[in-house]
């Protein structure tokens, strides 16, 4: 049974613990695009520590030094077209670890290819993104991150 | 709604594709017409119109001068492009002096024609990243890629490793693991891809671990 005091004054109301940023590693070759989804996620309030890496390779050097240090990011988002490693590249060896996998990896592509949505899909991406053409829409895709990162 | 460096909104808000689908229309032409003073086809140019296509920017510049946009706010070779990233504006200032025009400018120019000379604004009013049709954004600002990049990095600051890879330990393991995952890629490689029939599947990728060099934005 419940009791409650009718001496005692409500209990102070407690603050909801402030949620953590989540971490998300982004790897796009186009600085202009990584400036403009930092932007966004300022305008969205959205609580983001990006990690940028120039290309596919760069990515899994950093996702397999993450993951052995125990700091896996929440969320990757890919780009597909870049140079050195491309995102589908990056993402077939991603799907090849075991503890890489489990990394939720949103697409985020000009690529309308279904081909590329395809394979992308079958290699165990997340999402698949269109970049969009509007910033609202930019703000919305990043508030989707801290979504895809808490599940 | 957003602001950023303390302009309103939604001035801009209509897409490239579709003001260019409005001025056809306007002057009367078919999209065959205007294919015909370009290199696209037109599906091309409908693709154009409808903010789908795919093109680099000589192509999208191309493409933007054979809708024949009049500039009379924007004069052509008489105007100077400022991109100000820090209040994250662009700015396109008439002079009196000859000005190059690069493939961007020239696709932004249009764009700003066919915006302001409906909305009576100044040609020199600032307009935030926030109001402009993103792919025209991402067009200017990659004509910019160097100042972009640096201010990224500034605006993330220095990469600290220490914060998101501690202890030189973890290096070491990222090579490791990299060279793991990297074998196990050649394998499956070996395996499955000679049983593949798809041009689509990425061809296995030979990749040699460097030195790590991220940025890292912490708000």
């Amino acid at each position: 049974m419940r009791m409650t005091s009718s001496v005692q004054g409500p209990a102070p109301l407690r603050s909801l613990p402030t949620p953590q940023p989540i971490d998300v590693i982004v790897a796009d070759d186009e600085p202009a695009d990584n400036l403009l989804l930092a932007l966004a996620a300022q305008d969205a309030d959205a609580e983001i520590n990006f990690t940028f890496a120039e290309d596919g390779e760069e990515l899994l050097q950093i996702l397999t030094a993450r993951v052995a240090s125990g700091n896996a990011p929440d969320v990757v988002v890919l780009d597909i077209r870049m140079p050195r490693c491309t995102g589908l590249e990056a993402m077939e060896l991603i799907s090849l670890s075991e503890s890489l996998r489990r990394i939720p990896v949103v697409m985020f592509t000009t690529s309308r290819r279904s081909a590329d949505l395809e394979l992308g899909l079958s290699l165990g991406v997340t999402r698949f993104e269109i970049k969009p053409s509007s910033y609202p829409e930019l703000v919305a895709f990043a508030n989707d991150l801290v979504s895809v990162a808490r599940g | 709604m957003s602001t950023l460096g303390g302009f309103s909104t939604a001035l801009l808000t209509p897409s490239l594709g579709s003001l260019l689908h409005e001025y056809r229309a306007k002057a009367g032409e078919s999209a065959k017409t205007v294919s015909r003073r370009c290199s696209l086809g037109v599906v091309e140019i409908a693709q154009v119109e409808l903010g789908r296509a795919e093109l680099d920017i000589d192509e999208l510049a191309d493409a933007v001068s054979a809708y024949g946009v009049r500039r009379s706010l924007f004069p052509v070779g008489r105007c100077r492009v400022v991109v100000d990233l820090v209040a994250g504006t662009v700015a396109a200032h008439v002079t009196a002096v000859d000005m190059a025009e690069t493939a961007a400018d020239r696709i932004l120019l249009a764009y700003f024609e066919l915006t302001f000379s409906t909305r009576s604004m100044a040609p020199a009013t600032a307009v935030p990243f926030t109001d402009l049709d993103l792919d025209v954004l991402r067009v200017i600002l990659a004509s910019r890629r160097r100042e972009v990049s640096e201010h990224l990095a500034r605006i993330a600051g220095p990469f600290d490793e220490s914060s998101v890879l501690p202890e030189i330990v973890t290096r070491r393991a990222a090579r490791s693991a990299f060279l793991v995952l990297a074998a196990t890629a050649a394998t499956f490689a070996a395996v499955a891809l000679p049983f593949t029939t798809s041009s689509n599947q990425p061809a296995p990728v030979q990749i040699e671990p460097t030195i790590i060099d991220a940025v890292v934005i912490t708000r």
